[in-house]
């Protein structure tokens, strides 16, 4: 009789286990992403009230002081462009000193869905309100307007304001991705104070100003996939703390 | 198991930690070493909040940074300052911390009660957190590392700003949750491990100076702690450790090889061990022969 030793604990579960990863591939990040939405709900916004007020009282107030001053449909569309990632960028930025100051970020660091996760869940949520906030805020704006503007012309402006969120974010975790992180909640927001209103003026001002709506709205698409391309791989990034003590 | 293995930590041409290597099996381990030595790099490495610089660190054989949330599903972590949210109750702030450990919400909520009871703050558990003192605030923290039930639990320097009552406590907590699960304490208050320790991690110029029993840690010191009176002469060798009051007048405790003039000899405890094996170097100025 031949006898062989008995498999520990540890040899079984090893094998159980490369038995199930034959049966059951490991899941693409896009079904990652899809499970930690569906475990955390709205959760992402826990410890954000504060700053999805201010961003809002910002956005809404930037809005109008410019709607009431200018009111001209031609300015109205390059400003638009420029504005719409107010209450996007506020919120993150001020989510992030809360965070930073409040001494969240190691412990969520080490959970699941890590700090990457969160913020890329974080982000989704943003985006989507903001795009439902700027299609609001173009209905509400429009009887401020000196010059009325007509719903096709409606339209174009949410479509332009919808590139110009999207344009922001996507070049935010660009810089994210590559950079550090102080670099896109510092330097990015200071580029599109200063320079996002001639972006702006340039492109939707003169040499933009005859684009036809359709190719706005698809150019708004282009950056939104950019946009949702880089969330997925922030989702899974792996990052070390910086130790500011050494940099 | 959790094994790290020739570990090294840089950080711009500063060297934090330099070939750790460790092996940790299920009970508590104290990581005891003076500010600055590297305890909370080592505990951020085991953590993945810092990646090596060379070397790995391996859970039952995985590397850790490999296994991603695997790895952090079974890790639970206190660090060293608490971070919170202050209009949060703890229920609340543990609901949060369970829903991103990816925790079911029926079992998170089971868990709660079940924390919440074990560090005695059931009563406060929709009282908001701007009201609550530094012991509390560190006992919901003790809640959150063990939410997910971790088979690794680290807590870097988690008695730090408690007060001796609320120190005896969260020994007690402590000792309680070790059972099937790694525990990694650090530290620089003895008291806090050696009761409950049973290995200590010592750290000195960046690399592991020892990883032994306390009973073993104590033998280095057998017969080279004296108590002496004041006045005594003493070596430049012997280290002074301590000074107390008798009945007899103010007794020096020192430390170091060579039976000094009028000194008993006495039994070391983990203190004496965690000055001298962390002491500077003789002073050369210090007068022969002067024990005060």
């Amino acid at each position: 009789m031949i006898y062989e030793d008995i498999p520990g604990e540890e040899e079984k579960e090893k094998s159980i286990q490369w038995i199930l990863d034959q049966g059951f591939p490991r899941q693409h990040s896009s079904g990652k992403f899809s499970k930690m939405v569906r475990a955390l709900g709205l959760k992402p916004f826990f410890g954000m009230k504060d700053c999805l007020i201010f961003g809002l009282i910002l956005s809404f107030g930037t809005g109008l002081m410019v709607m009431s001053a200018a009111g001209q449909k031609e300015f109205w569309s390059g400003f638009l462009f420029f504005w719409a990632p107010v209450f996007y960028a506020t919120v993150l930025t001020f989510t992030a000193i809360k965070e930073w100051q409040g001494g969240i970020r190691d412990m969520v660091k080490v959970t699941k869905y890590g700090n990457e996760g969160l913020l890329s869940l974080r982000m989704l949520y943003l985006s989507s309100l903001s795009v439902l906030l700027l299609i609001l805020q173009q209905i509400l704006f429009r009887p401020l307007l000196a010059d009325r503007i007509t719903l096709p012309e409606l339209i174009r402006c949410i479509w332009i304001s919808v590139c110009g969120l999207f344009f922001y974010s996507a070049l935010e975790l660009l810089v994210r991705l590559m950079a550090k992180r102080r670099a896109a909640l510092t330097v990015v927001p200071l580029v599109w104070l200063f320079g996002g209103m001639v972006i702006g003026e340039l492109i939707w001002g003169n040499a933009g100003g005859g684009m036809k709506t359709e190719w706005i709205g698809v150019l708004a698409m282009v950056f939104m996939l950019v946009y949702l391309f880089e969330l997925r791989i922030q989702a899974s990034v792996k990052r070390e703390e910086v130790v500011y003590a050494f940099h | 198991m959790l094994s790290i293995e020739h570990v090294t930590k840089r950080y711009r041409g500063f060297t934090a930690l330099s070939d750790v290597n460790l092996t940790f099996e299920t009970g508590v381990y104290g990581l005891l070493a003076p500010n600055g030595a590297g305890k909370t790099t080592l505990l951020k490495m085991i953590t993945t909040l810092l990646f090596p610089s060379e070397g790995e660190i391996l859970y039952n054989g995985e590397e850790i940074l490999g296994m991603g949330e695997r790895y952090r599903e079974i890790v639970g972590y206190l660090p060293q300052k608490y971070g919170y949210y202050r209009s949060f109750t703890p229920r609340k702030m543990l609901r949060y911390m369970a829903a991103l450990q990816g925790v079911d919400q029926r079992e998170a909520d089971r868990r709660i009660e079940e924390l919440l009871k074990a560090v005695s703050m059931s009563e406060y558990a929709d009282t908001k957190m701007k009201k609550f003192s530094g012991g509390m605030i560190q006992r919901v923290g003790i809640a959150q590392a063990l939410l997910n039930d971790p088979k690794i639990l680290v807590l870097d320097e988690p008695t730090a700003g408690l007060d001796p009552k609320e120190r005896v406590r969260f020994r007690n907590i402590l000792h309680s949750l070790s059972k099937d699960r790694i525990v990694l304490l650090s530290t620089h208050i003895v008291s806090d491990v050696e009761s409950i320790a049973q290995k200590i991690v010592m750290i000195r110029d960046h690399h592991v100076l020892c990883c032994e029993t306390p009973a073993e840690i104590l033998k280095r010191l057998e017969g080279m702690v004296w108590e002496i009176p004041e006045g005594s002469a003493l070596s430049r060798e012997h280290m002074i450790l301590a000074e107390r009051q008798t009945e007899e007048g103010p007794v020096i405790r020192a430390a170091g090889s060579g039976r000094p003039e009028n000194a008993k000899i006495v039994s070391p405890s983990l203190e004496d061990a965690f000055l001298y094996l962390y002491r500077e170097e003789p002073d050369e100025n210090r007068e022969e022969g002067v024990s005060k």
